[in-house]
């Protein structure tokens, strides 16, 4: 009878949990609140083994949110619903205890030193492991470390928290990309991303994610550690798990905040008397003439027109609970998130459910539901701020009537673009992930699981007649990408302790997953109605297609772990894939890893240490990672078609990229030195690795001789390294009851050498070089020295130094020279550029191959645009209720170039308006000494790209964050019927120190071949806001 | 560890016999095993021979053949016209590169060698196309000696990935003679002599080309061979223009006249608008070229020429106002029966490639070189007249240059815009003479040090960087950097 039942009562269970969910949703979860019992006083001294008192205990009622500290004596006082309640006592440096109250009033437990914090599980591949028993490099964030930061989505919450992981964003768009890599970059074009597991699962969007519902997050760096996922693994692998209901009766969290953003920064720009100084110059007309055309004659501040005070709210509610055999997670999240130019949004909404049910020992099923849905209006910046800054401020942006004036000149209006031009986004996406445990001995696990992702992006764009040139034409196009992704994996998981010494841990398991993704664009002109956007609006369709590509793998995994006392550690993991991206007879890889750690600590020769060294731990790993981003038929040979038209014949012509059947797997091999101290009962912990990493078979798109026909072949050729340190601190100075203080530091230093390519051929594009024996993202333009002041200051010795002319007394040169301070008197040579003579106000470049010509050979590496390190510092600051937390963020000694500005000098195009500082110093006569070249279009190529004038150090310093919340004292809170409640005041951005004169220093490094160039993003905001959580 | 490598075994059997799943064709493309084997292959693959035409041409068409020419000098806005119209070339311009150029050629290979092996189609069909790959392969190759000299020769596709795919430049005499002239010769054995359509290479268009490349090679004999054979062609090409309406159809309506030999279609739904409506023609009066006043002076001096108003808007000139539009190639707007300039990405300018009026002044030429001024003036005359364009009196005509310099400049008239006048400065030698004191004047306008065309060797155009790169076998045109 008894054995039915059980089921019995958790279907109902089950049942009940479906119905908290609808409760949820309906918000009539307040009720339950009420449910809380009054309880039992318990009281008691906290002591240490030798006897003293110990401060700043945490004391929680188990499975809940229930706790208090103790105080200097060692005291404290808390409520315990009744006999059965267990009291956990928690402090670092010491490990858990955990005491049934039973019947007792008083409690006064001993705590023993140990690891605590140590003694957490950290997630991977496949598994967990304690953190004690850890050898390869892993990082961990908790969820209390993101709360900090009202993040808005997990790569805003992860930046500057991890050592060697770096985010960079690419602008301060609402919804903008992120950079992520991880100990550098090892690849050229095989995709730099980390892998993502969410979860368990391969293939979740992680934008889906809302940064509150996540437990904890694992960064595993070393190949070590990485290489149980493989072929996917060489950019290192990002672990994230969502939050579990714990068990207890429900709790719900309900969190607001609400933010304003404005910019923070603002650019110099051209003003009306700019502009009129700029166009004498430009006429060489000294008249400084008003225009008398209303058109022309208006003084616009355009950032002021175009930014705003842009507005952030966000809800989130969740609601978790259960108990023995069935635990649930459920949260909803709503973000609109303002941007700070006009019209520009992004609102996203974000569901999660979380279910893990155990109707018996042997077996557990559950699930994590995510769906997320996204609108937004992306502006595009380099129509909108980009022609702000370069439109000339004279131009009128309203006609009386207060309609906005078209395009003037050439120039675009863009308060009109900002306001008419459609970028809409709506992106959809769900994901189902499912799995089932079945243990068939208390040592043996079986689990069995899938993953399921939709992904649907419909992107809609719209120019009215309003901004073309001709004011009578418009177009737009719907492009929607749909992908959907599957993922199943079955796997043992095998943990046995021989004896008192041994422990064993091992995993074998195998999976195989299906990307596949379609795309369809349609683009059309004439739109019948400019208030009808769909696509039977637009009587010319000049584009109507689909696309769809598929890509397979299959992959066996393996780890092997043995411990013996947890003093000498052992892991070694293995996994081999294939992948349809690749060769028939190069299919599949194999990739192995071993790691081994050695607490040396824990060894009797070092007892003496005992006393302040509590954790002592030498890693060391080596193992081998693999990359397969690549396009899903790179090792094919295909035919195109479909933009191949003529005559009404759409030709068919083999794909300008050569498919290289014997494609195969990029493969970096990385091994890593870590050591792991902590001192004085956990409170100073320092986390120390270096990692060399090689990558080799690079997978990359190699340029051929065009004359083939072919512009690149698909190759497997070459190598990169990189290497690196990386150390963090994470040290607790204050640690009593009423006040406590942390900080963590860390910081990495990594380079990132090419060490050979295809045919040694040297990868150039616009602004870089890539070539064996440099560094990933080499600037490579022409030195800028400076301007001639006179046609005569273009003047060299044989050996082409420069010579200085001597100034007459009519202050025009006389045509003699000196060298040195010495008169002159041999041949004179003079440089030609683009067919001409410099001369007086035409930039003076470094003639590096010393001939008579300034040409692209004269061009050399201006520096790198990687910086050189990066660094984070968190502090938090706990005094009783209030907790001040903050952190900075270092990245320093960076190149970024600035093509917003080089852009604006270009002097090409006459409305386009040059910054202030290059009107007022261009120059003007003979003798003129600036360091800008005159403002003529003259063919000389003064405004050539890479000119290292418009190249800038991107080092900054930034207060990222800045948070100070309150809690509500507990005999407060229990007296309106809550848990607890958060009050807080934050700040993002706040403080950036920089030397770099455009909007952001901060950029992504998106492309390892093309890295490091600010063509006018979208400035990031200053943001202050506040908000308010409560538990129920 | 044995029992973990005895269970991985079978697990990674059974993997292997998942290969199925992990073979995964293209949904989008065509493996190269698929394609070459029905008869719309052959006229698709053909196509894409055309659409590289397109390609290379749509920014080329007047940058190579005109820009740096007395028809045009820099406007609008950007530096890259000032470099291009005063002799600044560098290896990083544009426009040097000839990778568009080597794709169509690239393209003819593969139709070259696959047509051959499509079972079911006719071998008049099959000749045809081959005629075609073979004309357009050696047009390509024209283009490409006389911009660059020598130049590397590919005539079959790169197909193997072991292949060493570096060639060295082959000199420009030994592309004419082992690559153009047979390849034209071949074309015109093979090509089908009852299909006359504009769009693609006929029986006309190889004739004109042979002349042209005779006439490149100062092989005189052969060019009044192959024009006179062009003349005789059953089709009866013949210049007949007589109209403002009929000259402009030619351009804008090719199919319907006699004077067309080779055109290159448009449709800007499918190819993108035509460059031209950048280059010389913009909608928004910021050409990148406009006329030079050399070219404007001569269309100037006779009012009555019908060629003067179908070049550009003569109320502009009427106005004083600077002419920076050409419009030569446009159709009329049916209201306001005047020519619409086109918004750039809706341009459907068809390229004129040959024309009848092309092979007959290069006749006249070939007749005046060899002794036949009579015979040169016939032609000289019989086009002027049907131009409204006052007849020249030979007499006044007195050495074999003079005559040579007025053909020339019938032809930059005649041919004004169409790839033509830069390519015959260089083939008479007229360069420096033209062009130094035009760059002077220019030098002067822009404030910059006057130094004239400087080197007679810039006449080549620099070999691109990015090739350089790609093929350290090439060599740069001195004096051009390496």
């Amino acid at each position: 009878m008894k054995k039915q039942f059980r089921p019995i009562i958790h279907q109902r269970q089950g049942v009940s949990g479906i119905r908290i969910l609808v409760l949820f949703i309906g918000l009539t979860m307040l009720t339950a609140a009420n449910l809380l019992g009054q309880g039992i006083k318990v009281t008691g001294t906290v002591r240490d083994a030798s006897g003293a008192v110990l401060e700043g205990v945490s004391v929680t009622v188990k499975g809940t949110a229930t706790g208090t500290l103790t105080d200097e004596k060692g005291k404290y006082t808390i409520a315990a619903n009744d006999a059965k309640t267990i009291l956990v006592f928690s402090s670092i440096g010491f490990s858990d205890l955990q005491e049934l109250v039973g019947t007792r009033k008083s409690i006064s437990p001993v705590m023993n030193a140990g690891s605590s914090n140590l003694e957490d599980v950290v997630v991977v591949g496949y598994g967990t492991q304690k953190k004690r028993d850890v050898t390869g490099a892993i990082a961990s964030v908790s969820s209390a470390q993101i709360a900090q930061r009202q993040p808005k989505d997990l790569l805003d919450a992860l930046q500057g928290q991890v050592p060697g992981l770096q985010i960079g964003q690419s602008s301060g768009r609402p919804g903008a990309d992120n950079s992520v890599r991880i100990r550098g970059i090892g690849t050229l074009q095989g995709g730099a991303d980390p892998l993502y597991i969410v979860d368990g699962a391969q293939g979740v969007d992680i934008a889906g994610i809302n940064p509150n519902d996540i437990e904890s997050v694992e960064v595993l760096k070393d190949a070590a550690s990485a290489a149980i996922y493989g072929s996917r693994s060489a950019n290192g692998v990002i672990i994230i798990t969502t939050k579990k209901g714990k068990e207890g009766r429900p709790a719900v969290d309900v969190r607001y905040l609400t933010s304003a953003s404005e910019l923070s920064y603002k650019i110099p720009q051209a003003n009306a008397a700019d502009r009129r100084l700029y166009d004498m110059k430009l006429r060489r007309n000294l008249a400084q003439n008003d225009s008398l055309n209303p058109s022309y004659n208006a003084d616009n501040d355009y950032q002021d027109l175009l930014a705003r005070t842009a507005v952030r709210q966000q809800v989130d509610l969740n609601v978790s609970g259960g108990n023995k055999g069935l635990n649930y997670y459920g949260g909803i999240g709503y973000l609109s998130d303002e941007g700070i130019i006009i019209n520009s949004y992004a609102r996203v909404l974000r569901g999660r459910f979380n279910m893990d049910f155990k109707p018996n020992p042997k077996f557990s099923a559950g699930n994590r539901l995510q769906v997320s849905y996204q609108t937004e209006n992306r502006i595009d910046d380099g129509l909108t701020l980009n022609q702000a800054i370069q439109r000339p401020p004279t131009f009128r942006v309203y006609f009386p009537d207060g309609s906005l004036a078209p395009n003037i000149g050439g120039r675009r209006n863009p308060v009109a673009e900002a306001l008419y031009r459609k970028n809409n986004y709506e992106i959809i996406s769900t994901n189902l992930y499912t799995y089932a445990n079945y243990n068939f001995t208390k040592d043996l696990k079986l689990t069995v699981d899938a993953n399921i992702r939709v992904n649907n992006t419909e992107n809609l764009r719209f120019s009215p007649r309003i901004l073309s040139n001709t004011g009578l034409d418009n177009n737009g196009s719907i492009n929607n990408d749909m992908k959907t992704y599957w993922m199943t994996q079955a796997f043992f998981n095998y943990s046995k302790k021989i004896g008192k010494d041994h422990s064993v841990t091992a995993v074998l398991g195998t999976s195989a997953d299906n990307d596949f993704w379609r795309s369809s664009s349609m683009s059309g002109n004439n739109y019948v109605s400019e208030t009808v956007l769909t696509f039977n609006s637009a009587q010319v369709i000049t584009e109507a297609t689909t696309s769809e590509q598929r890509s397979t793998s299959l992959s066996g995994f393996g780890r092997l772990g043995y411990s013996y006392k947890g003093k000498y550690l052992f892991n070694s993991n293995f996994r081999t894939d294939a992948s349809s991206k690749f060769g028939k007879d190069n299919r599949w890889g194999f990739f192995p890893s071993a790691s081994v750690g050695w607490r040396f600590s824990d060894e009797s020769f070092m007892q003496w240490a005992e006393k302040f060294l509590g954790e002592g731990k030498i890693r060391a790993s080596y193992g081998q990672t693999g990359n397969d981003r690549i396009g899903a038929y790179d090792a094919i040979q295909r035919y195109t078609f479909g933009d191949n038209y003529y005559n009404g014949a759409s030709g068919v012509a083999p794909f300008n990229i050569f498919g290289n059947s014997r494609l195969s797997w990029e493969s970096t091999s990385q091994t890593n030195v870590g050591l792991d101290l902590s001192f004085l009962a956990n409170r100073l912990q320092f986390t120390f690795d270096y990692y060399n990493k090689v990558t080799d078979k690079l997978l990359y798109r190699a340029p051929l001789p065009t004359e083939t026909g072919f512009n690149n072949v698909n190759v497997n050729v070459g190598s990169i390294q990189n290497k690196g340190l990386e150390f963090s601190v994470n040290a607790t100075p204050v640690r009593k009851k009423n006040l406590q203080w942390n900080i963590i530091y860390n910081m990495s230093f990594n380079r990132a050498n090419v060490k050979s390519l295809y045919n040694n051929i040297t990868l150039r594009s616009a602004y870089w070089i890539t070539e064996p024996g440099g560094l990933l993202g080499n600037f490579y333009g022409w030195k800028a020295l400076g301007v001639y002041p006179y046609d005569a200051s273009n003047a060299y010795d044989e050996s082409w130094q420069m010579l200085t002319p001597v100034i007459g007394t009519n202050n025009l040169p006389t045509g003699a020279y000196t060298y040195g301070g010495k008169p002159y008197s041999g041949k004179v040579n003079r440089l030609y550029t683009q067919g001409n003579l410099l001369k007086g106000g035409d930039m003076i470049w470094q003639n590096t191959v010393a001939d008579s010509v300034i040409d692209d050979n004269d061009r050399i590496g201006l520096g790198n645009a990687q910086p050189k390190f990066i660094a984070g510092l968190s502090n938090s600051v706990t005094y009783k209720g209030l907790t001040l937390s903050f952190n900075f963020y270092v990245s320093w000694g960076a190149k970024l170039y600035n093509k917003a500005k080089a852009d604006m000098n270009r002097v090409v195009t006459v409305n386009v308006t040059p910054s202030p500082d290059y009107i007022r110093g261009a120059w003007f006569n003979q003798g003129d000494v600036t360091q800008w070249y005159m403002a003529q279009n003259n063919g000389m190529g003064n405004s050539r790209e890479l000119s290292s004038l418009y190249l800038e150090d991107a080092s900054f310093i930034r207060l990222r964050n800045l948070r100070l919340s309150y809690a509500l004292p507990g005999t407060w809170v229990k007296k309106i019927k809550l848990k607890s409640i958060n009050a807080f005041a934050y700040g993002n951005n706040l403080l950036t120190w920089t030397n770099y004169s455009w909007y952001d220093p901060e950029i992504d490094f998106n492309n390892p071949l093309e890295m490091g160039v600010d063509t006018g993003r979208y400035p990031r905001n200053r943001e202050f806001g506040g908000g308010i959580n409560i538990n129920l | 560890m044995r029992k973990i490598i005895i269970f991985i075994m079978p697990l990674v059997l059974a993997l292997t016999s998942c290969e199925k799943f992990l073979d995964q064709q293209p949904i989008s493309s065509l493996s190269n095993e698929l394609f070459w084997k029905t008869n719309e292959d052959a006229r698709l693959g053909n196509a894409a021979i055309y659409d590289a035409l397109q390609k290379t041409l749509t920014d080329s068409y007047i940058d190579w053949g005109d820009a740096r020419s007395d028809n045009f000098t820099y406007s609008g806005t950007g530096d890259y016209q000032i470099l291009v119209t005063m002799n600044g070339l560098t290896s990083l311009t544009n426009t040097a590169n000839w990778n568009d150029l080597y794709t169509t050629i690239s393209r003819a290979n593969v139709s070259i060698k696959n047509l051959p092996t499509i079972k079911t189609l006719s071998i008049i069909d099959r000749d045809h196309y081959l005629a075609q790959a073979h004309a357009v392969r050696a047009y390509m190759y024209f283009y490409a000696i006389r911009l660059w000299g020598a130049v590397p020769v590919w005539l079959t596709p790169y197909e193997n990935v072991n292949a060493d795919p570096k060639k060295p430049r082959t000199p420009a005499d030994s592309v004419i003679n082992s690559v153009i002239i047979p390849d034209l010769t071949k074309a015109l054995s093979l090509v089908n002599k009852n299909v006359n359509l504009v769009f693609e290479i006929n029986q006309g268009a190889i004739l004109a080309m042979l002349t042209d490349v005779h006439m490149w090679k100062k092989d005189y004999a052969a060019a009044i061979a192959s024009s006179a054979q062009f003349s005789a062609l059953p089709f009866k090409y013949d210049v007949t223009a007589a109209t403002h309406l009929d000259y402009r159809n030619i351009f804008t309506n090719p199919a319907t006249s006699k004077e067309a030999i080779w055109a290159l279609n448009w449709d800007y739904v499918k190819d993108g608008g035509n460059e031209i409506a950048l280059r010389i023609g913009s909608s928004g009066n910021t050409s990148n070229y406009e006329i030079d006043s050399v070219a404007f002076l001569k269309f100037e001096a006779d009012k009555n020429d019908i060629r003067r108003a179908v070049a550009y808007d003569t109320n502009v000139v009427n106005a004083l106002n600077d002419v920076t539009q050409i419009w030569k190639f446009y159709d009329l707007d049916p209201i306001t029966a005047k020519p619409k300039y086109p918004i750039r990405a809706e341009s459907n300018v068809k390229l004129p490639l040959y024309r009848t009026a092309d092979v007959l002044l290069l006749r006249a030429e070939a007749l005046n070189k060899t002794g036949d001024k009579a015979g040169a003036f016939a032609i000289l005359n019989k086009i002027r007249t049907l131009r409204k364009a006052k007849p020249l009196v030979p007499t006044a005509f007195t050495t074999v240059e003079s005559v040579e310099n007025a053909i020339l400049d019938e032809r930059q008239m005649e041919l004004f815009a169409e790839s033509r006048r830069w390519f015959d400065l260089v083939r008479t030698g007229k360069v420096l003479s033209a062009m130094d004191p035009l760059i002077r004047k220019r030098q002067r306008y822009l404030r910059l040090i006057e130094t004239g065309f400087t080197d007679p060797r810039k006449i080549l155009w620099p070999i691109s960087r990015d090739a350089l790169t790609r093929n350290a076998l090439l060599t740069q045109n001195a004096p051009y950097s390496e």
